[in-house]
């Protein structure tokens, strides 16, 4: 059935009523958005009536005419807000508020004339989606808009201007073709739903199914809102503010018969062939004309090889879903109590520094000499415990990072199921699902809040990840800027600083330092490394109680016996030589001790008058200090109470520093004649030094260059002896020997030797001696036995008897070659001989021969 | 003739006899004093020659050689007393180990008698005295063995 019909010339007016149109709109618009205060109108403001009866008559555009039922509406798609539909902010009273706002116009078509005064057009909204409050209907009133008058566009056989068979104004339920046509007069609205009512929670992500509802007077008709139109999607809040009908809502169905298949809006009937929709089939909706109040829809039409053909949309019946305004919330639910919070403890390890002395050493010296302080300094190294924590801090990362990588590919699950959820949301929203839609929102919701906690737990494991590796990094430049420390040593003596030095340690790094310093007496030597006990880098040591380390020192002793050890005793002698307190022996003593002794072979423990005699003088010496430069005996000397001739040795007193011993005698340095053992532990052997000795003056030389050496005389070798005088009497010679100045502490042995002087070796007055000087004759020499000295040598004397027994008979013709020497003597002769003995005091000397001074003829 | 011959006699007799007598107290005492110079000289030289310094070191008596030799003259010159007749001294040996030395010493001295006798028998007979003494002196050790 064709209700629309051309009018002639109405072209040119059209098009200044669109413009004029146009420009109302736009003011409207600009007016819209301003923040002027709609005194007169509020959403809110919503008869009772209205209220409490909304609901009571069903309408579409499918109701007849003369039910006063049939609800003919569209939705502007773009005629006054671009895309539909915008969060419009306003103030109707109650302060300045976002409403979802959208255009349109509706009527109750044939019910009754519509007037400004008597239409209005409510939205209502019942809450199918959302976590609270389902089921919750609210009802807005929609503003009176624009003007607009659906009149000519539900004309029946419009012929222009002007309603053709126009009902009376109070005629009421009439059909336009069976009855008459009625006016529909400001028929626009614009309505205004406030979010912040339908979406209170910013959260919450809620959907509202929209029906419109028409009130003609008290005519009351309620139908769900269905948009034809894919509206564009309003940010809002934390998410965005939709409003459509479906996925896809552009089909139509046609309801109506022998409707015109037009071939642009309002095409006259006249200009076009007699084409008609098929009632009842479904076009798919390509554009709109949206410039009168009634939209005309351009179909895709199959009959027409899917050309695009017009039709009124009171012809057409939405097929979408029922409009849901949905508020969609980007809110991502703040993790709750099943995230960890990060547990950052304070750092696991702090830096450690301990200065330690390990050792030092007190050398004995004079007093008042320089002595030599060896103090060993370390820093002890921490590396194994920072190695462990620092390991400990890694595995703490390690561990964590393995498991935020598992949550984070947890947390990429999540969002695919949080993806797939919000699609599956969607899905059953579009649907009209509403409780799957609502199970699917409170998954959503778990599971945001499940990636949420995991996001909160994946922050946590990253917060203590960056923790420990700060906490690595702190060590990293702890260990940075302590890896030398600078610091001193002190060295004190009787808490006087005897001297301090700088060190630089690095860690485990051990230095040793040598103080040189004046020893004034035996005490405590200390050294005392970090003495101001000053931090470095803000850390104290570990400890301080290894800081000072002591150790005794000595003054030498210069031990000496009080008496020289007698005979077949040992003279001993033992000191300090260093001592040194280390870390790793405790205190330690090092001592030297020397050992003297005088060995006499027994042969010669009994001696003749003019005999020598050997000894030796053995010393021991041990320095139990492997670094000391203690040296053992340099030196021993004998004194000896007498000389014999040409002994160049003088007479001297030796005294003790330390006591009363006295030595006096002719001082004797002896010589070392064997060493063995080391610096450590040296033996000696001393003897007196070699003598030469003429044969027949038995003068003793120490060198054959002496001045007084005969050059005529034999040498024999004297051997290391002392030789005694001719002259000793009988008795005990008693001659010492001093080992002085031994080692470090410059110690003093001292050994008596003893020879008892008996006899001599011929011409004792006592007869005690071993030669005797006789007379003998060839026939029996030796009556009472032969001494050792003729024994095979008789011969020599038993030969001798014929000289003996027989003369010569003229002594002057005696044969020199029978005697040795033969000698001619005048009275004369034996006078020179005289005076020559005489001038010589009666002495023979070798070399000063008579007979180079007077001649004697042998016969 | 006869008293007078017999005094005569008797004066040559008395005079005989005291030249001999004179003569052969002369000798003894050049004797003596040969063999106590011999025996002094040997046995001082003997003294002398000891090698001190062997005695010091070897600790066995031994004698130098040169010192005995001279000393036996210088110890016989200075003990003889007797400063008449000529003297002959002869060391005959001497060893330096075992110590000995022996010496003779002759003297030979011109007498009164022997002049006498020698103008009455006309005869060129020696008219000298000899006397001879020696000695042989050592050491010897006490001790049988060393």
């Amino acid at each position: 059935m064709e209700v629309f019909k051309k009018k002639e010339g109405l072209g040119v007016k059209r098009a200044v009523i669109s413009w004029l149109g146009l420009i109302v709109v736009l003011t409207s618009i600009f007016s819209l958005n301003t923040d002027e205060v709609y005194a007169a109108y509020s959403p809110n403001n919503v008869e009772s009536n209205v209220q409490s009866n909304w609901s009571s008559k069903f309408g579409n555009k499918l109701q007849e005419q003369r039910t006063g039922q049939k609800l003919v509406y569209d939705v502007y798609h773009n005629k006054f807000t671009r895309g539909g539909f915008s969060i419009a902010s306003r103030n109707f009273g109650n302060g300045q508020q976002g409403y979802a706002n959208f255009q349109g116009w509706a009527v109750l078509q044939g019910y009754k004339r519509h007037t400004s005064s008597n239409n209005a057009t409510y939205i209502v909204a019942r809450k199918v989606i959302g976590t609270s409050g389902l089921g919750t209907v609210k009802i807005y009133r929609a503003d009176s808009y624009g003007n607009l008058s659906a009149s000519e566009d539900l004309e029946y056989n419009n012929l222009g201007s002007g309603i053709y068979n126009e009902c009376p104004a109070d005629a009421v339920k009439k059909d336009n073709q069976l009855d008459c046509n009625m006016r529909y007069d400001d028929v626009g609205f614009n309505a205004y739903l406030p979010v912040n009512e339908l979406f209170p929670n910013p959260n919450e992500s809620a959907s509202w199914v929209l029906f419109l509802v028409k009130r003609v007077d008290n005519q009351i008709v309620w139908t769900p809102l269905i948009l034809p139109f894919q509206f564009d999607n309003s940010q809002y809040s934390k998410g965005y503010i939709s409003l459509d009908s479906g996925i896809d809502p552009s089909w139509l169905k046609m309801i109506a018969d022998s409707v015109i298949r037009r071939l642009y809006p309002r095409q006259p009937v006249d200009t076009i062939a007699t084409k008609y929709f098929t009632p009842y089939q479904l076009y798919r909706s390509l554009t709109v004309d949206e410039s009168e109040t009634a939209i005309w829809y351009g179909v895709q039409t199959p009959e027409d090889g899917n050309e695009t053909r017009w039709g009124n949309t009171a012809y057409f019946d939405f097929t979408g879903k029922q409009a849901l305004l949905s508020y969609r919330s980007n809110y991502r639910p703040p993790a709750n109590s099943s995230c960890p919070a990060p547990v950052l403890p304070a750092d696991r390890y702090s830096y450690q520094v301990d200065l330690e002395v390990t050792r030092i050493d007190g050398k004995t010296v004079d007093k008042g000499a320089q002595t030599q302080t060896k103090v060993d300094v370390r820093r002890n190294s921490f590396t194994n415990e920072r190695q462990k924590a620092r390991q400990a801090i890694q595995n703490d990362i390690n561990t964590r990072s393995t498991k935020k990588n598992t949550l984070i590919s947890q947390l990429a699950t999540m969002r695919n199921q949080e993806t797939q959820i919000t699609k599956d949301l969607e899905n059953a929203q579009n649907n009209h699902d509403f409780e799957s839609a609502n199970t699917l929102l409170n998954a959503l919701t778990a599971k945001r809040q499940e990636i949420a906690n995991t996001e909160c737990h994946i922050n946590t494991l990253q917060t203590e990840i960056d923790h420990y590796q700060r906490e690595l990094d702190r060590l990293s430049s702890l260990e940075g800027v302590n890896s030398d420390l600078s610091t001193t040593v002190n060295l004190k003596f009787g808490n006087k600083v005897k001297g301090t030095q700088s060190v630089v340690l690095s860690e485990g790094q051990s230095q040793s330092l040598t103080f040189d310093w004046i020893l004034t007496d035996s005490g405590n030597v200390e050294a005392d490394i970090n003495p101001n006990r000053t931090p470095f880098h803000n850390k104290s040591e570990v400890t301080f109680s290894n800081n000072v380390r002591a150790t005794p020192i000595y003054v030498n002793s210069k031990y000496t016996p009080n008496a020289c050890a007698r005979p077949g005793e040992s003279s001993s002698a033992e000191g300090i030589v260093r001592t040194v307190n280390s870390k790793e022996s405790g205190q330690q003593i090092f001592r030297e001790y020397v050992t003297t002794d005088l060995i006499i072979p027994d042969e010669h423990l009994k001696r003749r008058a003019g005999f020598g005699f050997d000894y030796t003088i053995l010393t021991h010496y041990i320095n139990q200090d492997s670094v000391s430069n203690g040296q053992g005996p340099s030196k021993v000397v004998s004194y000896m109470p007498d000389l014999v001739n040409y002994m160049p040795y003088t007479k001297k007193t030796w005294s003790s520093t330390t006591n009363n011993l006295k030595l006096t005698g002719y001082e004797v340095p002896i010589e070392t004649t064997s060493t063995s053992g080391n610096t450590k532990d040296s033996w000696k052997t001393w003897k007196q030094p070699q003598k030469y000795v003429e044969e027949f003056s038995g003068n003793v030389f120490t060198s054959l260059s002496h001045p007084k050496r005969n050059s005529n005389e034999t040498i024999l070798d004297g051997g290391r002896k002392w030789y005694l005088s001719f002259e000793q009497p009988d008795g005990d010679y008693i001659f010492n020997s001093l080992v002085p100045n031994v080692g470090v502490n410059k110690m003093n042995t001292c050994v008596q030797g003893v020879i008892d002087v008996e006899g001599s070796i011929v011409g004792d007055p006592n007869g005690n001696d071993d030669f005797i000087k006789r007379s003998v004759s060839p026939e029996n020499p030796f009556p009472q036995g032969t001494g050792w000295n003729w024994l095979n040598q008789t011969t020599k004397i038993t030969s001798l008897a014929d000289w003996y027994n027989n003369w010569i008979s003229d002594p002057k013709q005696v044969s020199v070659n029978n005697y040795f020497k033969t000698f001619y003597l005048s009275p004369e002769k034996l006078e020179e001989i005289r005076q020559f003995s005489k001038e010589r005091d009666y002495k023979i000397i070798l070399g000063d021969s008579l007979f180079k001074s007077v001649q004697i003829p042998s016969k | 003739m006869s008293k007078l011959t017999l005094g005569a006699f008797f004066f040559l007799v008395l005079l005989f006899f005291a030249i001999f007598t004179s003569s052969f107290e002369y000798i003894s005492i050049a004797d003596s004093d040969n063999e106590t110079s011999v025996e002094n000289a040997t046995r001082n030289a003997m003294t002398q020659a000891i090698n001190l310094g062997n005695a010091r070191v070897n600790e066995e008596i031994t004698i130098n050689e040169d010192i005995a030799v001279e000393a036996i003259v210088r110890q016989y010159a200075d003990s003889s007393d007797f400063f008449e007749g000529e003297r002959y001294v002869n060391i005959y040996r001497i060893s330096e180990r075992a110590p000995m030395i022996a010496v003779d010493s002759y003297t030979v001295i011109n007498t009164p008698f022997n002049d006498m006798a020698s103008r009455i028998t006309k005869k060129q007979a020696p008219n000298e005295s000899i006397t001879r003494s020696r000695e042989i002196v050592i050491y010897e050790s006490k001790a049988l063995t060393k």
